[in-house]
């Protein structure tokens, strides 16, 4: 347990699936990535060894415009190898990007879940983040917690990560240009922004964003930022290189004042998750009588920081904006992520069975 | 300390008063004019096209009736857009007319395109958002303006009372709590995880609602007597929307019928491929819709194909050096030295090179003359013409550096163009005529003097970025990208006058301008993110070293170089109709200011589409910033450079 939520992380998680996957009376399917992500297959291959039987799976690939033609056959590999692993399994197919390149990734996966889902007879869905983009994976979060909330109290839902900031680190993205809510969290922002609540942006910086973050800050014209900086890193430098690299943004265009910076731990989803959730709770009273308070994060980076906001949003009224990516590259590595770089599993209980019934949601 | 060059454009002020005193009210003339003048910007669709930066958001802003409040709170403070909001028929004897309301078209709209259901019926919930947000956008607007809803009533036209009762009835009040009921029903469809079945639509997102129809005039009752408004709905980014989105606003809002006035502002690459890259006569009606009749095109830039329109360059340089000095103004260290004027932050002199670097370009000359076997007789020629050249120039940069490149270059443009000798014929054999025939037609002129002047910059790193018309140049006449490349320039100005004690002035040298725009074009060009970005950039990396390489040839035969590529037109017009990768590059090249296109140039008896590089990119390469020549190339060489993958 980390406090009101259940956590497992390293040697814990192997334990846990043994001890509660292992039961008789659970039937679990798995949602995955099957992409070029060198991450894909760690928890598919965890699991189908310890629940061989009782485990189904969803594959989703995601598609997008122009890939890099050497990636995209380390994901055909990797869909076959998880065919491979787990035999009760479909692969689905998500445009993440339209014709016009407008964003489609939430919308199409949680369509095509939909479809494989119906009529199957599931007590656990894990949601493998690992190898699935935000835009993929926070929607499916989004969909099967209200699942779990409303229509299906029975149904567990769980987030697992294998976790590697070297790998992610390792890879570039090409942005797209459009700016927009992540599918299920848009949190009627707008609509509140232009009743004339406050709105608070915290941008989740990361290397190379620097374009996208202008982007973001002229899309939705926030009152007052604060960026969120990755601290404890497992890189000690990385937050001095992120203040170098957006300096100009924080000081001038943005306006940030030393004590609005947001520190949130890369190694952990919960951190950001609970210092979100105190923002929004002491400025939606210092804000009470003002017009009220809206908090808007944009996740970018490391992904468990991202789980870490998505599960603030899910219980508060924060919003969620991001822009997609339109194409990814892998630097090094190609086929693995190293020695010195093996992920470690994370796997956070979302909402089921010991929550009775599922967090409050706001 | 904040340097408001690093804020991409005048809309991150979030307060109206600031904003209005950086507006330069030049765009708003400069686009609206004409439209004003033929009475059209009102009473029909106005489409406004420009690339990104280019200032409609600004514009857009400024006819915001939040902004044109603050405006005649003060309008004495603000006199310059007050007379530009005047001349486009906003104001009337500092009265409001037109109650402006911006709808920026977010990804929610598009989102409507995603929905599963029959296509009018998403069409139907994205017209009701846009109408009901944008009667809520007025009204608070004018409750900005201090005008409660509860005096405002509608003029409508005589439709029935049924079209009228869905609009929420003839007050402010009705109108609003109509609106606010309409937006968060179709909000709530657009956003939902799931979307409801088609019969599970709330009645409130699906009914019939058309104020756009209804409205003509929006009227108050205040104690300054009675105010009538004609609405105007400006759509901003409406590039975000699907192509039969966007096909469909057009359809919907030309019709004339419509009694209020309204805009769609966009960016080139929302418009077909072919749009961007073709000019406006090659392009065939729009939806059966005709320009000029149905609706009216403003082009923040100019048409495409006709960017280089002088007298536009000459407005965005007047306005760029006042919006330049009123950002000043904002720097409390530049206002309290009186530092506002920008074009006196910088230096017009490159200085001349070195005496050892002139001795050696002394010595480079007349080993060439040997090698070359060019008389005396003829070499002294060629060298008064360049001498009575820079005599009579007004430029400031004529010493004796640029005299002795110029001298190189035309010694080699006039070897080049006498006919090839036999091998026991010396120049000075040839009939004398025709030698000094050739003498007059080698053109000593600002071209070739342009051209010396890259050839030093490469040679023997002499600046050649500086001034106020090197920035506007290398901005490649882009607002935005001008404030970006200012921003360097402007912190080593501040920085100095906080060093430099007295009152002594605060000038930087040619040099100091040279490296830092230099050095900010790349950081402008690795920055770039946005669609088909790195086929965009493997274009103009390959442009950019077919470009240097002629510009640099010996006789420089393109006088100040090369800037861009020539295809065959029809070669051009195939590809662009294939819709292949490369129009798709191109197009998103385009729309980004990496290039620029102009269609059918005839020159040496054939048509050509030139591929021009922008501002930015020809800093970067090193590239002349007066017109160009071109490089001849096929769509196949084009097309090779894209297909370089990174690795």
């Amino acid at each position: 347990m980390s406090g009101d939520w259940i956590l497992h992380r390293g040697s814990e998680v192997r334990e846990f699936c043994e001890k509660y996957f292992g039961q008789r009376d659970r039937n679990v399917a798995l949602i995955a990535g099957a992409g070029f992500d060198p991450r894909s297959g760690v928890i598919a291959e965890m699991l189908a060894t310890i629940i061989p039987g009782d485990l189904s799976a969803i594959f989703l690939r995601e598609l997008r415009p122009h890939p890099e033609s050497g990636l995209q056959s380390i994901a055909t590999d990797n869909a076959g190898e998880l065919a491979r692993i787990i035999t009760q399994s479909a692969t689905r197919s998500i445009n993440v990007l339209s014709e016009d390149n407008a964003v489609t990734a939430g919308r199409e996966a949680v369509k095509a879940v939909r479809e494989e889902f119906d009529g199957r007879n599931v007590t656990d869905v894990i949601i493998d983040l690992s190898a699935l983009s935000m835009g993929v994976s926070l929607p499916l979060l989004r969909y099967f917690h209200k699942l779990t909330t409303t229509e299906a109290p029975e149904l567990n839902l769980h987030a697992m990560i294998a976790h590697s900031t070297e790998l992610d680190a390792n890879i570039s993205r090409e942005t797209s240009d459009k700016v927009t809510p992540i599918h299920g969290y848009d949190a009627e922002y707008k609509l509140r922004h232009d009743k004339g609540e406050t709105l608070l942006w915290l941008p989740q910086l990361a290397p190379g964003l620097r374009a996208t973050f202008e982007r973001m800050y002229e899309f939705l014209d926030p009152d007052e930022v604060c960026p969120i900086l990755p601290f404890p890193t497992r890189n000690p430098r990385l937050g001095d290189d992120l203040l170098r690299e957006y300096l100009p943004l924080i000081e001038d265009a943005w306006e940030v004042e030393p004590g609005d910076l947001v520190y949130a731990s890369e190694e952990s989803p919960l951190d950001l998750y609970r210092t979100l959730l105190k923002v929004s709770e002491e400025r939606d009273q210092v804000h009470q009588k003002t017009g009220g308070s809206l908090v808007v994060v944009s996740p970018a980076g490391a992904k468990l920081p991202a789980l870490g906001a998505a599960l603030a949003a899910i219980r508060s009224h924060v919003a969620l904006v991001y822009t997609e990516r339109l194409d990814y590259e892998l630097e090094g590595q190609a086929e693995r992520y190293g020695k010195d770089a093996e992920p470690e599993v994370i796997h956070l209980w979302v909402s089921g069975d010991p929550y009775d019934g599922g967090i409050r949601s706001a | 300390m904040a340097n408001p060059f690093d804020k991409r454009a005048t809309e991150f002020l979030s307060d109206d008063g600031a904003f209005l005193s950086v507006v330069a009210p030049d765009p708003i003339t400069s686009s609206f004019a004409s439209a004003g003048q033929k009475g059209t910007l009102y009473d029909r669709l106005v489409r406004i096209i420009g690339t990104p930066g280019s200032g409609k958001t600004t514009l857009a802003r400024v006819f915001a009736l939040k902004t044109v409040g603050a405006l005649l709170r003060n309008p004495n403070a603000y006199k310059e857009i007050t007379a530009a909001l005047t001349a486009t028929a906003v104001l009337e004897n500092r009265q409001l007319r037109i109650a402006g309301c911006r709808l920026p078209m977010e990804s929610e709209y598009r989102d409507f395109w995603e929905l599963p259901y029959a296509e009018h019926v998403r069409l139907g919930l994205m017209e009701n958002l846009i109408q009901a947000r944008a009667v809520l956008g007025w009204l608070r607007g004018l409750e900005a303006l201090g005008i409660p809803e509860d005096v405002i009533t509608v003029q409508h036209r005589s439709l029935s009372n049924a079209a009228l009762e869905a609009i929420g009835g003839e007050t402010g009040t009705g109108l609003r709590k109509r609106a606010e009921k309409i937006e968060k029903a179709v909000y709530g469809v657009s956003a939902a995880l799931v979307p409801p079945p088609l019969e599970e639509l709330p009645e409130d997102a699906t009914l019939p609602y058309h104020p756009f129809n209804v409205l003509s005039m929006l009227r108050a009752v205040t104690e300054e007597g009675e105010l009538s408004l004609k609405p105007l709905v400006i759509l901003d980014d409406t590039h975000a929307l699907h192509p039969r989105q966007f096909n469909h606003l057009m359809t919907w809002l030309s019709r004339r019928e419509i009694p209020i006035a309204r805009w769609m502002m966009t960016r080139l690459d929302a418009l077909d491929a072919q749009d961007v890259l073709f000019s406006q006569e090659d392009q065939g009606s729009f939806a059966n819709l005709e320009p000029g009749r149905d609706y009216e095109n403003i082009w923040l830039q100019g048409e495409p194909g006709n960017y280089g329109e002088k007298a536009y360059k000459t407005r965005f340089c007047r306005m760029a050096r006042t919006m330049a000095n009123r950002y000043l103004q904002l720097m409390p260290v530049m206002e309290r030295r009186k530092l506002v004027d920008f074009e006196r932050l910088l230096s017009n002199d490159p200085k001349n090179l070195p005496e050892g670097k002139c001795a050696e370009l002394r010595e480079e000359v007349k080993k060439r003359q040997f090698d070359l076997d060019l008389p005396q007789n003829i070499y002294s020629d060629l060298a008064r013409s360049v001498n009575d050249y820079l005599r009579k120039s007004k430029s400031f940069d004529k010493g004796t550096d640029l005299e002795l490149q110029m001298l190189l270059i035309l010694m080699e443009r006039f070897v080049r163009r006498i006919p090839q000798r036999d091998l026991f014929t010396s120049v000075e054999e040839e009939e004398p005529e025709a030698s000094e025939d050739l003498t007059k037609r080698l053109n000593v002129n600002s071209a070739l003097a342009d051209g010396a002047r890259v050839h030093l910059m490469h040679r023997f790193g002499r600046p050649y970025y500086y001034g106020i018309s090197g920035v506007c140049g290398a901005s490649g006449h882009n607002a935005q990208q001008f404030l970006r490349l200012s921003r360097p320039l402007v912190d080593l100005a501040e920085t100095r006058a906080v060093r430099q004690k007295g009152d002594k002035p605060v000038l930087l040298t040619a040099a100091d301008q040279d490296k830092r725009l230099i050095e900010q074009a790349k950081a402008l060009i690795e920055e770039w993110s946005f669609p088909e970005v790195e086929g965009v950039r493997n274009l103009v990396r390959g442009i950019g070293a077919w470009c240097v390489s002629r510009t640099l040839e010996e006789n420089a035969p393109l006088g100040g170089g090369a800037t861009g590529v020539g295809v065959p037109q029809v070669e051009f017009e195939r590809m662009a109709r294939k819709r292949s990768r490369l129009a798709q590059v191109l197009h998103f090249a385009v729309a980004y200011n990496a290039v620029e296109i102009s269609q059918r140039r005839l020159v040496k008896h054939k048509e050509w589409t030139t591929i021009e590089l922008g501002g930015a990119v020809r800093v970067a390469h090193g590239l002349t910033l007066l017109d160009g020549g071109f490089v001849e190339k096929r769509v196949q060489d084009l097309e090779n450079l894209i297909a370089v993958e990174e690795h």
